[in-house]
This record gives structure tokens, C-alpha cells and sequence, in this order.
């Protein structure tokens, strides 16, 4: 093949790229658009959840892949000449001059072919063609974004429900917020438990569920309710398990002290008098000591009335009565006398172990004087109280960061102790209370963040339309305990300080149900039926004790008639 | 170059005076003379009086060949074509040269002789040469036979068994001249004037035209299509055709392909290329293929006769024959 001939050959070596990078575009188009259109029925249902993003980024994939396929896929010359030949009507020309490079007839076919292939232009040959597969691919890109748009956009909806898609989007952010800060974190997930990841799960899909409005306003509160419900029963699960590992920790730790004991030789110290301050030891002596002081004199006292009760019953002419009663009186005595030499002996061996105290107590005081100790215990008190505060709901005093420092220095002693079994012991269940204190603080920022039994959404002033939406909304108190029916409820509003700076803040208003006696941000009859009707579900799952059902059914009917 | 245009030329010449005494029968000159270039044997087929024996005779004078005609009958021996020794003055046995030893033969009427005079007749077709007596005896250079065979008559005549069909490169049939072309006929042969054609090229040229012939090129591609469509012929294999499953007995033997691609190099060179293409192949498959392929009974009862068989293998095989580059 000459130069010139190849140079023209590249060009519909090219020419044929570029027609099969637009044939892969539309095959890749074709096959992303197909999936996208399944994927936007699937989200139309609720089924599978879609973004527009998502269908942008999957048909751009398809477009990409196909045309990088078609771009990339290997054309052999030969293919191509016989192509050329086909399609330009060459009669074998271009073939047989790739083939024949000697014999009479070489140049003659070479000479020929080059003459025809001169003739003819790329795009003549290989045209990009606008066919049924591009119409179809666009019309079902085209048929993708309708339903998309008609699922999600808000265009065709009435001026109420755009408020209310609205509000439950904003709600939607935060419950992903929720989700996402307290347990998509990746440290968060290693952690997790299997309900802790269904919770996850379950909150996306509720989150989803509300960004694309599949659930209504009450469904979606109940939910949240639920969800909420979950988070606190696993908060207190986890409350459980750190406690028990505070108190295999707490048992380590007197295991410890008592090993020091016993290597100092003090078997028999105690370790709650070792633990005693010195003076409080002192006090113990003195007090031991005027103990044994009073014993002793008790002792002499009826030990002199014992003497003289013998020489009584040593003389003669007692009648047969007073003998009786003397010898009752001796034998009153000796008992007693019995129990005081017992209280001495007693006295006399706490005296022992007092002074053994004074020992173990050095030992203690040097032991507890360890810096490496005393940092253990800090460590423990730390916790035990931040476990505390999340139990009863209040803000653990330990923030994250500190948190992750007391993880850190607990390792580290691990690290110094690993040679003691006890202090490896404490250690590790000091570390698995921390976890355990980590997931109680995620299931904490859950229940907080769902508002357990508080409704949080919308805001502004008592009785403007966005601040009816919380109590319109047909929320049940599915607890297990049935709530006292009357009583009275204080607002009670938490504001989260503005900032001086600029910038985006966040803060959470929560807002009480109306006080009794005060107006009620909504007409009742606008939420009766809905009441009713969460009532007759609550009633229907057996979720109302059977001694209340009664109370519940009885309070519908009477609502009636009003 | 200058060789594919001389075979052009020649060959235009040759037809041009052929045709200067054949009326019409285009198609079967240009086959007759493609046969000719391509070093193959022809059988004619048709009715009497369509001018068989005169194209072959018009082929000889213009190619200044001996020409010899042989009119087959049952009687006939093989020695009656062959030649036979016979006893001389001199009392020996000298070999007397029988009609096969011409230039161009004319077989007339080949099925009417005997499978003995027929095999005598086809080996020296085959060989180039007979021998009798024990003593081989080459024939001219070059070596054409042309036989006729009448498909009507079928009554006493002894068809040509498919092994020597194949050793024929072409098989023609001769249609019925049209009425303007049978009118020029009936004045011709009626009237005063008869023009014969003159000597238009040398047998040297014909050896020459057979030489450029083998010549020409074959890619890689037009070959595979030509043992595609050889292949499709046969009712079982990998590369069989449905249609040939379902009509075709026995498919074409290697000498088929041997002469499609033959006859296609000269289609080739008429058409002025120097290459083969499968356009060549596909014109000159009936006259390679139909004698070759045996149809089944289910073929002759649906009617299709070999030339409808092999237009349909040449579609399938054409329709399988897809562009490489699919887009």
C-alpha cells in the first residue's frame, strides 16, 4: 500500500471511530436510559429511590463508556478494506491491494485502488446516522425526566400541600442530619450493632421516604416516634452493658488493691479499714481501746457480784427458795460474763487488726499515692459519670473530643500495664464501657434528634399556619407505660443562642402541647379524625392496656357529640 | 497492465467476429470464450437449430483453430474419437489420429453414446492427451471440447454420469433467440449472404490469454467467498445452507471451486479490473455450479430446478457475507 493510500486509509480508520463512538453513545444511551427509566418507575412506586443526579450521572456513564468503547475497539486493516470495499461498491479492490504485493498485476491493483479510494470521502461512506435508536434512546431519556419531574416536582400541587412537601423535606434534612452525624460516621459504623445498622437503615429510608413526600405528614411523625422509641430502648441497652463492664472494671480494680496486699504480706488486712484515713484509724483505736477498758470493768464488776453471790450460797439456813433464786442470779451472771470475755476477745483482735490496718493502710496509701492509680481512678469516676448523665438524659459532661482523649489515655495505660492479668482486666472493661458510653451517646443524639414525643417541626408564633403543623399532625404515645391524663403542661422553649458571628447556625426550638386552659393552636375537629383513627389502629394492635381501652373509646364517643 | 489490456481487446475482437456470425446468444458467446480463456471444457445445453455447431465453428475460424466435429451416436467406439493403430503397407501398426485431435472439438450429442465412447471421449479431456496401443499421444495446445446435449430427447440416450460432468468447466444453456434475433437467423440462412468470420488471433494467443488468466490475483476474502458458496452447495457440514439441506442431494465437488474462481479472473479482466471480486464470482456460479450440484427429489417436486437452487445459495451465502465493520 503506498503512503498516500495509507494516509487516506487512516482517515476512515478514524472516520469509523468516530461513527462508532457515536453508535456506542447511543447503545450506552440506550442502555443507561432503559435503567433509568426502570429506576424512576421504581422511585414513582417508593420502591427504589432516585435523584437526578443519580439518572444524570448513570445516562453521562453510559454516554461516556459506549462512546469510549466504540472509540477504543480495535479495527483490523483488512476489516476495514474489505468495509471499504462493501460499502464504496470497490468490487474487492482496496482488499486485494492489501493482499497482493507481488505478480504482474501488484502495481496495476495498487495504481486502481488508490485511483477509487481517492474518489470517495469518509462521511460518504460512514455516515452518523439520526435512526430508530436514537429516536428511542432520546424519547425514553425524554419519558425518564417526565416521570421524574412528575414524582418529585411540586409544580402540579396545590399551595397546602407545596407547604406541606416543603416542610417535610426540611424535616427530611434533619432526620438525614440525624442520621448521618450519629451514625454514618465511619468510626460510628465499625461500632454499630445489628439493630443500630437497621436504625440507620430505617432512618434513610424514612428520610428518603419524606424528601419525596411517599409518606404523609402523619405517617411520617409516627415513624419518627417509633424510630425514637428504638433509639432510647437501645441507649438503655447499651447503658446496661457499660454498667456491668464499670463493674467488672470496679472488681478489677479491688482485685488489684488486694493483690498489692498480698504481696506486702497483709492477707489478712482489710482492705475498707487499709482504705481509712489516718486519723480515722486513730479514732478507731481510741474508740477499740476504751471499748476493751469498759469490757474489763463490766468483767471485774461481775466477777465481784459472782464472789459474792458464792459466799451466799456458802452460808448455811438459806431456805430452799432463796437458794434457787441465788443460783438463777449466778448463772445470769456467768452468761453474761461469758458474752463480755467474747466482746473483749473481739475487741481485742480488731485492736490486732487495727494495728495491722496502720500497715496496710501505709501499703494503700503508697499504692493509691501511684500516679499511674490515680489517674485509673480519675478515669473510672469520669465515666461512671458521664454514663450517668446519658442514662437520664441529660448532657454527658464529657464532650467527643474528650471522649476520644480518655479512649486514647485508656490505651496507653493498656499499653504501660499489659503485663498485669487485673490491670489488663480493668482496662479492658474500661474500654468496652467506653464504647458502650459512645454508643449511648449515639443513640442519644437519635432519640434528640427525632424529638421523642415532642414534636419539633415547623416554628414562629402560636397560632400562624406553620405553627399548627406539629399539632396537626396525628401523633399517638406509643409507650409502653399509659401517660396520666391530666396535669398540667408548662411550655417550656429551648433557643439555641445566635451567634455574634456570621454564618450558617443551627438551634432547635421545642415546643409544648398547649397548656390546658389556653387556646389551642388548632380547632380539634381538624385532628379528631385523624386521633380517632391512630385511637382505633392503637386499639386494633392490643397497643393500649386492656384496662384503659375502655378510658380510650369511651373519650372518642364523647367527642362526638360535641 | 498492458497484458490485462490486451486480453481485453483480444478477447472484444474474438466475441465481435463470433458474433459477426451468431446471432444474439450473447451470453453464451462470451461464456463459450470465457471457457476458451480459462482453459475449460463447455457443455452446451439446448434445443436443436439454436446454434450450437455454428458458434463453435465460428470460434475455430476466428481463432484460426482446427476444428473437428464429432456426432455421437450408440454405435460409436471409443477408437471412432480416440483414434485407432491401424496396419500400414509397410506391415506396421501406425496410429491413425482420431477427431479428438483437433483444437476445438465438438461433442454433438455427447449423451447419445455409450458410457465407453463417453469415458474415451472425457479422459482425454481430462489428460490432455490418449493413449492407445500403449503409447501416449498429446493433444494440441490448445485443447477445447465443446459438447451439446438435447434435453428433450431423452429416449435411448445415455446421461453423462455426475463424475464426468464435473470435468466440464462450464455448462451452458442455450436459450431460444428472441424474435427479433430468430428473424436475423431466418434472413441469414435464407439469403445469399452468409458471412463468415475471419481469423481474429493465433492459438498462441489463446495460450497467452490462458496465461494472463492465471494471473490475476485472488484476496484473501473473494477466496473465502468462493468455498462459501462451494460449500453451501452441500446438504451437510458446518457452512451449509438451509436451502441446500432442503433441496440438495450432493453439492459441488473442489473442481467447482477450482472453476468458479477460474471463470471469475476473466470476468475480472473483461470488466476491466485486475482483481477478482465477488461480483465475478456470483456471474459466473450457474454456469460452474449447475451441473455440479445433484438436487434431491423434493427439489423436483417443488420445482426448482438447479439454476433456482443456486440463486437462492448465492443469496444466503451473500446475506451471511456481512461488512466487517458493523456500525
Amino acid at each position: 500500500m503506498t503512503t498516500a493510500t495509507q494516509s487516506r486509509f487512516t482517515k476512515f480508520e478514524w472516520r469509523v471511530r468516530e461513527v462508532r463512538a457515536w453508535k456506542g453513545l447511543v447503545i450506552g444511551s440506550l442502555v443507561t436510559s432503559g435503567i433509568s427509566l426502570v429506576w424512576t418507575c421504581l422511585d414513582w412506586f417508593g420502591v427504589l429511590y432516585a435523584e437526578w443526579p443519580w439518572l444524570i450521572a448513570l445516562v453521562a456513564v453510559g454516554l461516556a463508556v459506549g462512546s469510549l468503547c466504540g472509540l477504543a475497539a480495535p479495527i483490523s486493516p483488512a476489516s476495514l478494506a474489505d468495509s471499504i470495499d462493501r460499502r464504496a461498491n470497490l468490487e474487492n479492490r482496496l482488499g486485494s491491494s492489501q493482499q497482493v504485493v507481488d505478480g504482474e498485476f501488484a502495481q496495476a491493483i495498487q495504481a486502481d485502488a488508490e485511483a477509487h479510494l481517492a474518489a470517495i470521502r469518509p462521511a460518504q461512506i460512514y455516515p452518523i446516522r439520526l435512526g430508530r435508536q436514537e429516536l428511542i434512546s432520546a424519547s425514553m431519556c425524554a419519558l425518564c425526566a417526565a416521570i421524574f419531574l412528575l414524582g418529585n416536582s411540586t409544580m402540579f400541587l396545590s399551595d397546602k400541600a407545596k407547604r406541606d412537601r416543603a416542610n417535610l423535606q426540611s424535616e427530611a434534612k434533619n432526620v438525614e442530619r440525624v442520621t448521618r452525624e450519629n451514625l454514618e460516621q465511619p468510626e460510628a459504623k465499625q461500632d454499630l450493632s445489628d439493630q443500630e445498622k437497621q436504625m440507620a437503615n430505617e432512618l434513610n429510608r424514612l428520610s428518603r421516604d419524606m424528601e419525596k413526600a411517599h409518606v404523609s405528614k402523619e405517617e411520617a411523625q409516627a415513624k419518627e416516634n417509633d424510630l425514637a422509641k428504638k433509639a432510647d430502648e437501645l441507649m438503655h441497652k447499651r447503658a446496661d452493658q457499660a454498667q456491668q463492664s464499670l463493674a467488672t472494671a470496679q472488681s478489677a480494680l479491688e482485685q488489684m488493691e488486694r493483690g498489692e496486699l498480698d504481696r506486702q504480706g497483709m492477707r489478712d488486712a482489710s482492705i475498707s479499714q487499709a482504705q481509712m484515713s489516718q486519723s480515722e484509724l486513730q479514732s478507731a483505736r481510741s474508740q477499740n481501746k476504751a471499748k476493751q477498758a469498759d469490757l474489763r470493768k463490766q468483767l471485774s464488776e461481775i466477777d465481784r457480784r459472782l464472789a459474792e453471790l458464792r459466799k451466799k450460797l456458802a452460808q448455811k439456813g438459806l431456805s430452799e427458795a432463796e437458794r434457787k433464786e441465788l443460783e438463777r442470779e449466778r448463772k445470769l451472771l456467768e452468761a453474761q460474763r461469758k458474752a463480755l470475755e467474747q466482746q473483749l476477745k473481739s475487741a481485742e483482735e480488731d485492736a490486732k487488726a487495727l494495728e495491722l490496718s496502720e500497715e496496710a493502710r501505709k501499703v494503700f496509701q503508697k499504692l493509691t499515692q501511684d500516679p499511674l492509680f490515680k489517674k485509673l481512678q480519675e478515669l473510672q469516676a469520669k465515666m461512671a459519670k458521664d454514663l450517668n448523665a446519658m442514662q437520664q438524659g441529660q448532657r454527658p459532661p464529657l464532650t467527643k473530643e474528650e471522649r476520644e482523649q480518655l479512649k486514647r489515655e485508656m490505651e496507653e495505660l493498656a499499653r504501660q500495664l499489659k503485663d498485669d492479668k487485673a490491670m489488663k482486666e480493668y482496662l479492658q472493661a474500661m474500654l468496652d464501657a467506653m464504647k458502650q458510653a459512645k454508643g449511648m451517646g449515639r443513640m442519644l443524639g437519635v432519640g434528640r434528634g427525632l424529638n421523642l414525643g415532642i414534636p419539633m417541626w415547623g416554628g414562629g408564633a402560636p397560632g400562624d399556619d406553620q405553627d399548627r403543623m406539629p399539632y396537626d399532625l396525628g401523633r399517638i404515645n406509643k409507650t409502653d407505660k399509659p401517660q396520666a391524663g391530666r396535669g398540667s403542661t408548662n411550655i417550656t422553649s429551648v433557643t439555641g443562642e445566635k451567634r455574634p458571628s456570621a454564618g450558617p447556625e443551627q438551634y432547635v426550638e421545642i415546643k409544648a402541647p398547649s397548656t390546658v386552659g389556653n387556646r389551642s393552636a388548632v380547632p380539634y375537629v381538624n385532628v379528631l379524625p385523624s386521633y380517632r383513627r391512630k385511637a382505633e389502629e392503637a386499639l386494633d394492635h392490643q397497643q393500649i392496656p386492656k384496662d384503659q381501652e375502655k378510658r380510650v373509646r369511651e373519650y372518642f364517643e364523647s367527642l362526638n357529640g360535641k | 497492465m498492458e497484458n490485462a489490456t490486451w486480453f481485453c481487446s483480444t478477447f472484444n475482437t474474438i466475441r465481435s467476429e463470433v458474433q459477426k456470425a451468431v446471432v444474439g446468444q450473447h451470453e453464451i458467446v462470451e461464456a463459450a470464450l470465457v471457457g476458451l480463456a480459462a482453459n475449460g471444457h463447455v457443455l452446451l445445453e439446448g434445443m436443436p437449430g439454436l446454434g450450437k455447431t455454428l458458434l463453435v465453428r465460428s470460434l475455430s475460424q476466428a481463432l484460426s483453430l482446427d476444428f473437428s466435429r464429432i456426432q455421437f451416436t450408440p454405435d460409436m467406439m471409443p477408437a471412432d474419437v480416440t483414434g485407432t493403430n491401424v496396419l500400414s503397407e509397410g506391415r506396421t501398426f501406425e496410429f491413425r489420429r482420431g477427431p479428438i485431435f483437433a483444437h476445438i472439438v465438438l461433442a454433438d450429442e455427447i449423451n447419445r453414446a455409450t458410457p465407453k465412447t463417453q469415458s474415451a471421449m472425457l479422459e482425454a479431456m481430462q489428460e490432455r492427451s490418449v493413449t492407445v496401443g500403449g503409447k501416449r499421444h498429446e493433444l494440441a495446445e490448445p485443447f477445447l471440447v465443446m459438447a451439446t446435449q438435447n434435453p428433450v430427447e431423452q429416449e435411448g440416450t445415455y446421461p453423462l454420469p455426475e463424475a464426468q460432468l464435473d470435468r466440464f468447466f462450464f455448462k451452458l444453456i442455450v436459450p431460444f433467440p428472441t424474435k427479433a434475433e430468430l428473424a436475423e437467423v431466418v434472413l441469414r440462412t435464407t439469403g445469399v449472404e452468409f458471412q463468415e468470420p475471419s481469423p481474429v488471433a493465433t492459438p498462441e494467443d489463446v495460450v497467452r490469454m490462458r496465461r494472463i488468466v492465471r494471473e490475476v490475483p485472488v484476496s484473501k476474502e473473494v477466496l473465502d467467498y468462493a468455498l462459501s458458496l462451494v460449500i453451501a452447495t452441500h446438504p451437510e457440514g458446518e457452512g451449509s445452507t438451509a436451502v441446500a439441506k432442503k433441496y440438495s442431494r450432493y453439492g459441488s465437488s473442489p473442481r467447482g471451486a477450482q472453476s468458479i474462481l477460474t471463470a471469475g479472473k476473466v470476468h475480472a479482466l473483461l470488466a476491466g479490473r485486475f482483481n477478482v471480486a465477488k461480483e465475478d464470482l456470483q456471474k459466473a456460479a450457474k454456469a460452474t455450479l449447475r451441473h455440479r450440484v445433484i438436487l434431491n427429489f423434493e427439489a423436483e417436486a417443488d420445482g426448482v430446478t438447479p439454476d433456482i437452487f443456486l440463486d437462492q445459495v448465492i443469496e444466503a451465502v451473500s446475506k451471511a457475507d456481512r461488512d466487517p465493520i458493523r456500525v
